[in-house]
C-alpha cells in the first residue's frame, strides 16, 4: 500500500477527479517491472508473470474473471510482454521561471510554482499507475537528480524535492540535460517543463535529440505566463531581468508590437524545434488551472 | 539689426522651454520584473534607430519653429551696411550724425525711419582696433555723446539705443559744424577722418548745407533711410485766427493743411478751443498748402487753448496730424476820435466816422467810442482808446503829437484821415516824433495851389491785401461808384515798401497807406470824408472794420506759435507789469494735465515782463497764470517743414553740395523693393508655420 505524505503541492482532493486516469505512453518502453505498458521487448509466448490489482479504466479484457469470481476482488494478469514506465520529470529552475511570483521570496503565482504543482500531480498519477517517477532539476548544470522509482517512499521524496526547488540566475539548460542523459540508465519518458527562455535553446533541443536517439519519449511542456505575451500599458517602465540581465527603461507603447511579434516567433520556434526533434509539444499557459492542463494532457495521451 | 531685438531673447528662452518642461515632467518609470529582457532589447533596438531619427526631426522642427517665429517678431532689417572697413594700418576717427528730427518718425513699410537709421548707425559704431568714434544726435540743437571722439563704444551705443525722435526741425549745418570741430581736433599724423550721416535728407533741411567746415581730407558717407519715392503725408501746418478775435463776436479761423502726395485729398479738421469745437472741410490739392477757414462761436475775452486734428486719417507721419493752437480773445476795442469839428455839426466828416465806429462795436458798448475835442485835449482820455482816429484835428501841438507817438509805441493804433493841408504838417510831425518807429511809403503834401480834388475815383488797388479781399468779386463795382474829394498829394519815398500803398487815386497819389514799424500801426486814409460819398457807400463801415482789425489792432500781436526746440521769447501784455504771482505751466498735446514748467523763465524788464525758454518743449501748450487768470499762452508746434518728406537725391550731394569733397551717398531703402527688404519677417513667419506643419507630418510618417 502507498503511503502519501502531506505536501504543499499535492492536493489529493483535487487530484481525486483524475483518479481514473493513467499516464500512457505512445511508444514501446523498457521497464523493469511488469506494468501496463507494452514492452519494447518482443515477447513470443505471453508467459504469465504476476497479478496486479485492477485500476479503474483499465482494459476489462485484462481482468482475471476467475479470481474475481473466486475472491470478489479484481485483479489483472501481467504477462512478460508488459512492463512499467520510467518517467523522469525535468523541471527548469532558471531565473525566468520565477516570473509571475508575488515577490522575490514568494513564488506564488510564478511559472515555477505551476511547474511544481503540475509535476507533483504527475508524480502522483504516474505512481498510481505503478510506474516509476524520477526528478531532475535543470539550471546551468544538473542541480538535482533523483532516478525513477515507484515505491511510496520514493515518490514522497520526489515530491519533497519538487517542493524545495529554488530558481537560480541561470541562462542555459543544455548542459544539465546532457548530464541527465548521461545519468539515465534506461529508456523511458522525459517530461521537460520549461519556459524555454534560455539562451541556448538550440543546444537544449540538441540534447533532447540525444534522448530521442536513445529511444526515450520526450514530452515538452512549454510554460507561458500571460503577462509575458504582452507588455503592460503605460508610458514609462523599467523592466528588470530575472536572469541577471540588468534593467532597461522604455515606453511599452513604442515597442509593444515588436515585442509581441518577437515573443510569438520565439514560441513558434520552440514548437517547431520540439516537433523537429521528435518530441511531443504542448503549450501550457499557466493561467489555466494545472489540473485542467493535466487532465487534458492525460486524455490526449490515452488516445 | 532687429526692430524688436527683445523678441530674439524670448525665442531663445522659448526654444529651451520644451526641453526643460520635458525634463521636469518626465514620468517616473514603473518597475516590473520580466522573465527575460531579450525580446524587449530586440524590440528597443529595432525601434531605436527609427525613434532617434523621429525624435531628432521633431526636436529640430520644433526648435526651428520657435526661433523663426521669434525672429519674425523681432523684425529683422536687411541691407544694413557696414562702414567701409578702416585701413588696417591707420587710426580712424569717425563721427556719426544721426538725424532725430520729426520727419524721422515717418514709417516706411511699417518701420520707423529712425529705427532703420539706428541699425545703420550701429554698424558704423562697432569696435575696431584704432577706431575712435562719437555720435551726434541732430535735431534743432545737435548733441554729442562726448565733446570729442572716444573709444568708449559701450557709452556711444547706449546713447544710440536711447535716441528718440524729437518734434524739432533739423539744423543740419550746426550738426556738421559740431562734427567738423571734433574731426579737426584729431591732429595725429596719418589719422583717417570719417563722417557718416544717417538721415532722410529732407530737402527743406539739407538743400543749403555746406560741408566746407569739415577738414579737407574727411571722407563723407551719407546713408539715406528715405525711400526713393517719398511717402505720402498730410499734415496741419498752421492753425490760427484770420484776424483779431474779439469777445462777443464770432472768430474766423484758418487751418493750413499741407498735402504732400500726388493726389487731391478730402480733409476734415476738427478744431477745438476751450469748450467750443467745430469741423472745417476742404479739398487739399496735391503738393500744395491749402487754407481752410471756419467760424468759431463767440467766446469771452481771454486766452483760449485747443488743438486742430485731422479726422479719419492715417499716413506715414502721424505727429503732424494734430497741432496745438491758442488764440487771444480781446475785449471789444475802444476808439478815441480826436477832432476839432463841433459834435453838433452834421453831417461832418467826424460825425460820419463816429457813427461808423459806433457800428463796429456792440450796441451796449457805444461808450467805447469817445470823442475828444482837440481844443479840450485830455491825455488821460486819449490813453483810454485802443485805436486813435484823427480827423480834421487842425494843427496838432507838440504835446498831442508826443502823446500820440508814445501811445503808438505802446501798441495803440492810429487812423489818420487826411482831409486838409494842415494834416500834411501833422503827419510830418508824427513821423519825426516817432524817431523812425513809424514809416510811411509816401510823403504827404498839400495839394498844389489851384488844384482841387473833387469827384476823384480810385485807380490802382492792391486787391489781395486787406481791407479789399473782403469784398470779393464785387470790389471793382463798389469802388467804381466812389467819388472822393479833398485829401493830400503824395510822393513816393525811396527805399520804402511800396506794397504798403494799398490804394491810389487815378492820379497815382496815395489814397490808403499803412505804415511799417514796431508798436501800434499807422494808417492814413487820404480823403475828406465830409465831401466824399464814401461814408454813404455800403463799403464804408466794413472797410473801416477791416482796416482797423488788420492794421491797427493786430500789429502788436506777437506770434502765438513757437517751433519746438527753438529758443522762445515773448513779451507779455503791458497790463502784466510784475513777475510776482505769475506761474508758467505746460501740457503735452497728448495730455490734459497742466504741470508747472521748470524750463521756462519769467524775467522783469524795463518794458514789462518777458517769458523765455531755451528750447520750447512740445508739441503742446504753455500758459502763464496769475491765480486763475491766464495772462499769456503759446503753442509749441512741430515745424511745418518737417511734414514735407521729399528728400534730396544722392547726385545733388555728390555734384553740388559736396564741393571738392568726396561724398558717397547710399540709399538703404531701394525704391520698389523696399517692401521686400522689410517683409523678411513675413517669410520667417511662413517658415515657422511650415516647421510646425512639418512636425505633424513627421509624426504621421513615423506612425506616432
Amino acid at each position: 500500500m502507498s503511503v502519501v505524505a502531506s505536501r504543499k503541492f499535492l492536493d489529493l482532493a483535487a487530484l481525486s477527479s483524475l483518479a481514473h486516469m493513467r499516464f500512457a505512453t505512445k511508444h514501446r518502453i523498457e521497464g523493469s517491472y511488469s506494468g501496463r505498458h507494452r514492452s519494447r521487448r518482443q515477447g513470443g509466448a505471453a508467459e504469465f508473470v504476476d497479478y496486479r490489482e485492477y485500476s479503474a479504466g483499465e482494459d476489462l479484457r485484462r481482468l482475471d474473471w476467475k479470481v474475481l469470481a473466486r475472491t470478489g476482488r479484481a485483479y489483472v494478469r501481467l504477462y512478460q510482454d508488459e512492463t512499467n514506465l520510467l518517467c523522469t520529470l525535468a523541471i527548469d529552475a532558471s531565473g525566468s521561471m520565477q516570473f509571475g511570483a508575488a515577490s522575490n521570496s514568494d513564488s506564488t503565482g510564478s511559472k515555477l510554482e505551476y511547474a511544481q504543482y503540475l509535476s507533483t500531480a504527475l508524480s502522483h498519477v504516474i505512481s498510481r499507475g505503478q510506474d516509476q517517477v524520477g526528478l531532475a532539476v535543470l539550471t546551468d548544470s544538473l542541480a538535482d537528480f533523483f532516478p525513477p522509482g515507484s515505491t511510496p517512499t520514493h515518490v514522497a521524496q520526489v515530491q519533497e524535492r519538487i517542493e524545495g526547488i529554488q530558481t537560480t540566475a541561470a541562462r542555459t539548460m543544455s548542459r544539465s540535460l546532457q548530464q541527465l542523459f548521461e545519468r539515465q540508465r534506461a529508456r523511458g519518458v522525459l517530461m521537460l517543463m520549461s519556459d524555454f527562455l534560455a539562451e541556448d535553446v538550440e543546444d537544449v533541443f540538441a540534447a533532447l535529440r540525444l534522448f530521442r536517439h536513445g529511444q526515450s519519449e520526450v514530452v515538452v511542456l512549454h510554460l507561458i505566463h500571460p503577462d509575458e505575451e504582452r507588455l503592460p500599458t503605460g508610458s514609462a517602465w523599467r523592466f528588470d531581468g530575472l536572469e541577471g540581465e540588468g534593467h532597461i527603461d522604455c515606453s511599452p507603447a513604442e515597442i509593444r508590437a515588436a515585442y509581441e511579434t518577437g515573443f510569438r516567433a520565439h514560441c513558434e520556434l520552440v514548437r517547431a524545434m520540439a516537433l523537429a526533434a521528435g518530441c511531443d509539444y504542448r503549450r501550457v499557459p499557466v493561467s489555466v488551472n494545472y489540473l485542467e492542463t493535466l487532465g487534458g494532457f492525460l486524455v490526449e495521451r490515452a488516445g | 539689426m532687429f526692430t524688436n531685438p527683445w523678441a530674439i531673447g524670448i525665442a531663445v528662452a522659448a526654444a529651451g522651454l520644451p526641453v526643460i518642461i520635458h525634463l521636469l515632467t518626465r514620468p517616473k518609470p514603473v518597475r516590473m520584473r520580466l522573465s527575460t529582457l531579450r525580446f524587449v532589447k530586440e524590440a528597443v533596438a529595432q525601434r531605436r534607430s527609427r525613434n532617434r531619427l523621429r525624435d531628432f526631426l521633431i526636436l529640430l522642427l520644433r526648435t526651428l519653429a520657435v526661433l523663426l517665429l521669434g525672429a519674425a517678431i523681432a523684425r529683422p532689417l536687411w541691407q544694413q551696411s557696414q562702414a567701409q572697413p578702416a585701413e588696417q594700418s591707420a587710426d580712424v576717427v569717425r563721427v556719426v550724425i544721426l538725424d532725430t528730427s520729426q520727419s524721422m518718425a515717418a514709417r516706411v513699410s511699417g518701420v520707423e525711419q529712425l529705427e532703420r537709421g539706428r541699425g545703420i548707425a550701429a554698424g558704423h559704431l562697432q569696435w575696431k582696433s584704432g577706431l575712435k568714434v562719437n555720435l551726434i544726435s541732430a535735431a534743432a540743437n545737435p548733441r554729442g555723446v562726448f565733446a570729442s571722439t572716444a573709444t568708449n563704444f559701450s557709452a556711444v551705443r547706449e546713447q544710440l539705443q536711447s535716441a528718440e525722435v524729437r518734434p524739432e526741425e533739423l539744423d543740419a549745418q550746426s550738426a556738421i559744424n559740431m562734427a567738423a570741430e571734433m574731426l579737426a581736433a584729431e591732429s595725429a599724423e596719418g589719422v583717417v577722418r570719417e563722417l557718416v550721416i544717417v538721415s532722410d535728407f529732407q530737402r527743406s533741411n539739407w538743400a543749403t548745407v555746406d560741408f566746407s567746415a569739415l577738414p579737407a581730407d574727411t571722407k563723407i558717407a551719407l546713408e539715406s533711410v528715405a525711400p526713393e519715392d517719398p511717402a505720402p503725408n498730410l499734415g496741419i501746418l498752421h492753425a490760427g485766427t484770420t484776424g483779431r478775435a474779439e469777445g462777443g463776436r464770432e472768430v474766423g479761423i484758418e487751418i493750413v493743411v499741407g498735402n504732400y502726395s500726388a493726389t487731391p485729398r478730402e480733409v476734415i479738421v476738427s478744431v477745438s478751443a476751450g469748450d467750443a469745437s467745430i469741423q472745417v472741410r476742404g479739398l487739399a490739392q496735391p503738393h500744395a498748402r491749402t487754407t481752410l477757414t471756419g467760424i468759431m462761436p463767440e467766446a469771452a475775452p481771454g486766452w483760449q487753448t485747443g488743438e486742430a486734428r485731422l479726422v479719419g486719417h492715417e499716413d506715414s507721419l502721424s505727429a503732424d496730424d494734430v497741432r496745438p493752437w491758442v488764440m487771444s480773445v480781446e475785449a471789444s476795442p475802444t476808439f478815441v476820435l480826436l477832432t476839432r469839428e463841433p459834435e453838433e455839426r452834421k453831417p461832418s466828416s467826424s460825425f460820419l466816422i463816429q457813427r461808423a465806429l459806433e457800428a463796429l462795436v456792440a450796441a451796449t458798448a457805444r461808450d467805447s467810442v469817445r470823442r475828444i475835442d482837440v481844443a479840450k485835449f485830455d491825455s488821460e482820455s486819449l490813453a483810454t482808446g485802443d485805436v486813435m482816429v484823427i480827423d480834421h484835428p487842425g494843427l496838432l501841438d507838440e504835446t498831442i503829437v508826443s502823446q500820440l507817438v508814445a501811445l503808438s509805441r505802446r501798441g495803440r493804433g492810429i487812423l489818420y484821415v487826411a482831409a486838409e493841408s494842415v494834416d500834411a504838417t501833422n503827419l510830418v510831425r508824427l513821423l519825426q516824433a516817432s524817431g523812425g518807429n513809424l514809416n510811411l511809403p509816401v510823403d504827404f503834401q498839400p495839394l498844389s495851389a489851384g488844384r482841387f480834388r473833387r469827384d476823384a475815383s480810385l485807380g490802382e488797388i492792391r486787391a489781395q491785401r486787406a481791407p479789399f479781399p473782403l469784398f470779393g468779386d464785387e470790389l471793382p463795382v463798389l469802388l467804381s461808384e466812389l467819388k472822393l474829394a479833398g485829401g493830400l498829394d503824395s510822393r513816393e519815398v525811396p527805399d520804402q515798401l511800396q506794397d504798403d500803398i494799398l490804394a491810389r487815386y487815378a492820379d497815382r497819389s496815395a489814397f490808403l497807406v499803412t505804415s511799417a514799424g514796431s508798436g501800434g500801426g499807422l494808417v492814413v486814409l487820404n480823403a475828406d470824408l465830409g465831401r466824399s460819398n464814401l461814408p454813404a457807400s455800403p463799403i464804408f463801415v466794413p472797410l473801416l472794420d477791416e482796416i482797423i482789425r488788420n492794421y491797427l489792432l493786430s500789429s502788436s500781436r506777437q506770434s502765438l506759435e513757437q517751433p519746438c526746440g527753438r529758443p522762445f521769447v515773448r513779451s507779455l501784455a503791458t497790463s502784466v507789469d510784475a513777475v510776482a504771482g505769475l506761474t508758467v505751466e505746460r501740457r503735452d498735446v497728448t495730455s490734459t494735465t497742466w504741470t508747472v514748467s521748470e524750463a521756462d523763465v519769467l524775467r522783469q524788464e524795463s518794458s514789462g515782463v518777458s517769458w523765455l525758454c531755451d528750447a520750447a518743449p512740445g508739441p503742446g501748450l504753455g500758459r502763464v497764470r496769475r491765480g486763475e487768470l491766464v495772462v499769456a499762452a503759446s503753442a509749441s508746434v512741430i515745424p511745418d517743414s518737417e511734414s514735407d518728406l521729399r528728400s534730396l537725391s544722392g547726385d545733388v550731394f555728390e555734384e553740388r553740395l559736396a564741393g571738392q569733397r568726396k561724398v558717397t551717398f547710399r540709399s538703404t531703402v531701394t525704391g520698389g523693393d523696399s517692401d521686400s527688404n522689410d517683409n523678411a519677417w513675413s517669410w520667417l513667419l511662413v517658415a515657422g508655420v511650415l516647421c510646425l506643419v512639418g512636425e505633424v507630418v513627421v509624426l504621421k510618417l513615423f506612425g506616432t
